[in-house]
């Protein structure tokens, strides 16, 4: 029984993961017309100003919002892991957004901020004037995009790092005298450190590899895996796309051993995410 | 200073946790709350620090009415069950914490916490980190912790639970030989009667949120003023007469001596100094009885119990009064 659920295991692996992965690489090695197995594409991603210039726009971008994000995530995490009025609705808002696509949040700013948005509309109505027409489309709207769906996640993963703490521990520091302003930056952040730079590398990397929401507003800054989309679906660069996502990959990858390098226990949570994005 | 609660009552909706409880607790006393789960006792403390607020009474330190102070104002050392010590900080860092907050100085804390370390024989232990330390050391740590500030009262909660016999019977001569230098009233939460003797000078019965009695240990052991508190210290015989006695005051008696009662023995359990015998008396109360030597005692068999006397002591005339209730 046991090897038999192996085996369907590894297939499952092989063919869902494995096989893709096996594809992309070779695609990335090719050229169209050339035989054997090339670099040139890495070459050509590598030493273009553009390609390379969109990748940091976009990994600043992702750290930046990621790290506004998870700032912005740390009552509402201490709300839910304490246990306080509303805290399970809470949780459930936080936890709904793992089904929304990026596509469905570019839609929902679309909706808000974007040229016929509520928003547009309303002050249009109100005040007469346009100051929030078209704003999703700049990279302050971009952001409040990505925040969007950065924030609840990085919610509920900080959620879980308070809810391990030991709360005689804060008990304590009450009782040896400690106001609360002590008690958050003497014994809660540094108790929290950890977990909060292991979700901001978390939501960084989720951001990273993420483009719906970008698909559909990002003008003002070039996002890297729309580029790898437009590469792959508008010029049928395949390998050139291939290569650009393997190069993405392996970021990604990077900043995620950090993620569990900062905390261990988080791979869990970091695992349940990765699986439901 | 001696800390004082005047009619403490705690209620949980319509749940009453504490009942008028009236108690003093004397500098350079160690006084043990000893009562099962739910009794009351570690809300009791609770109250005390301020972590819990009371529904109804006062919480005084020397003449000073503390009760609606918060929790960081009432100078209160509180040894927390798991210890509860700041991963993230050393030894040093620990001990000196309450003195961090209080913007002592650093020499001042620095000299502060070596002392605290010294008085809880761990000199030289400021740079380890938490992790490192043994449970032992881990509860002398928070000890010192809980002291560095001079608080007007040390609270230690179940002090010595979650550790494995052999241990928990070192640390406890430790712990009191560390409590007997103190001079602040002590006040300790146990559900086990062996810490509650050795380490205190007073016991506290609670049972379902009031005191039962309180006393010197032998003397709440030795007369108990109701059978709920004889049995919460012990296992106690209902004898004929409903008379109460401990296991230990039961002896054979001998061919031709008078037998308080006779037991159908059930089990013989052999514990080390002791046998334990456990049967029914004829009208079907259990008996439990420690004896110096049950060697032939057979289960199944009747066997007859008398009041043990100490030498020189005539039979009529046992060690132990019986309680009588």
């Amino acid at each position: 029984m046991r090897i038999a659920i192996l085996a369907i295991l590894a297939a499952t692996l092989g063919l869902g993961l494995g096989l893709p992965v096996v594809f992309v690489l070779a695609a990335s090695l090719h050229i169209d017309g050339q035989p054997g197995l090339t670099l040139e594409n890495y070459a050509d991603v590598l030493s273009s100003g553009y390609f390379m210039g969109a990748f940091g726009a976009t990994l600043l971008f992702c750290s930046v919002t990621a790290a506004a994000g998870t700032l912005l995530a740390l009552p509402c995490a201490w709300w839910i892991a304490r246990g306080r009025t509303g805290a399970r609705l809470l949780r459930v808002l936080c936890q709904v957004n793992f089904a929304f696509s990026g596509v469905v949040y570019g839609m929902l700013v679309v909706t808000l901020l974007g040229n016929a948005g509520v928003l547009a509309l309303a002050e249009a109505w109100l005040l007469g004037t346009d100051a929030t027409r078209g704003y999703v489309y700049t990279t302050g709207g971009l952001a409040i995009g990505y925040l969007g769906f950065q924030s609840p996640r990085a919610a509920i993963l900080i959620a879980q790092a308070v809810e391990r703490l030991d709360p005689q521990v804060l008990a304590a520091a009450r009782v040896l005298g400690a106001t609360s302003r002590q008690l958050a930056f003497l014994v809660l952040l540094p108790q929290l450190a950890r977990p909060v730079a292991a979700t901001f590398l978390a939501v960084a990397t989720m951001s990273m590899a993420s483009f719906g929401t970008a698909l559909l507003i990002a003008r003002s800054i070039e996002i890297f895996p729309v580029l790898i989309f437009r590469e792959f679906i508008g010029f049928g660069e395949i390998g050139r796309a291939a290569a650009m996502g393997v190069l993405l990959a392996v970021c990604c990858i990077a900043l995620e051993m950090a993620a569990r390098r900062l905390a261990p226990g988080a791979d869990a949570s970091v695992a349940r995410m990765e699986r439901n994005r | 200073m001696d800390v004082t609660l005047e009619g403490l009552t705690k209620r949980f909706g319509i749940q009453e946790v504490l009942r008028d409880v009236d108690l003093q607790f004397i500098g350079g006393e160690v006084t043990a709350l000893l009562g099962p789960s739910g009794s009351g006792k570690t809300t009791l403390l609770n109250m005390i620090a301020g972590l819990v607020a009371p529904s109804k009474g006062r919480v005084l330190m020397g003449s000073r009415d503390v009760t609606a102070l918060p929790i960081e104002a009432r100078n209160v050392g509180y040894v927390f069950q798991s210890h509860a010590l700041f991963p993230h900080l050393d030894v040093a860092g620990n001990v000196g914490f309450a003195l961090r907050v209080r913007g002592v100085g650093r020499r001042e804390r620095r000299r502060r916490t070596e002392e605290m370390l010294s008085f809880v024989d761990l000199p030289g232990f400021g740079v380890r980190a938490i992790e490192t330390l043994s449970g032992g050391q881990r509860q002398r740590v928070a000890i010192a912790r809980a002291l560095a500030a001079e608080p007007a009262i040390l609270l230690l909660d179940e002090p010595l639970s979650a550790l494995d016999p052999e241990l928990r019977a070192r640390l406890r001569q430790e712990l009191r030989a560390l409590l007997e230098r103190l001079r602040v009233p002590t006040v300790l939460v146990t559900h086990d009667r062996d810490d509650a003797f050795i380490l205190a000078d007073r016991v506290v019965l609670l049972h379902q949120g009031s005191i039962l009695q309180q006393g010197a240990p032998e003397k709440v052991y030795r007369h108990p003023v109701s059978e709920e508190a004889a049995r919460l210290l012990g296992a106690a015989n209902r004898l004929p007469g409903n008379k109460l006695c401990r296991p230990e005051d039961l002896a054979i008696a001998a061919a031709g001596e008078q037998a308080l009662v006779t037991m159908q023995v059930e089990r013989v359990l052999f514990l080390g100094a002791h046998w334990r015998v456990t049967g029914r008396a004829p009208d079907g109360s259990p008996i439990i009885a420690d004896l110096a030597d049950a060697q032939g005692c057979a289960p199944g068999e009747a066997l007859r119990l008398r009041l043990r006397v100490s030498p020189g002591q005539a039979a009529d005339q046992p060690r132990v009064p019986i309680l009588q209730f």
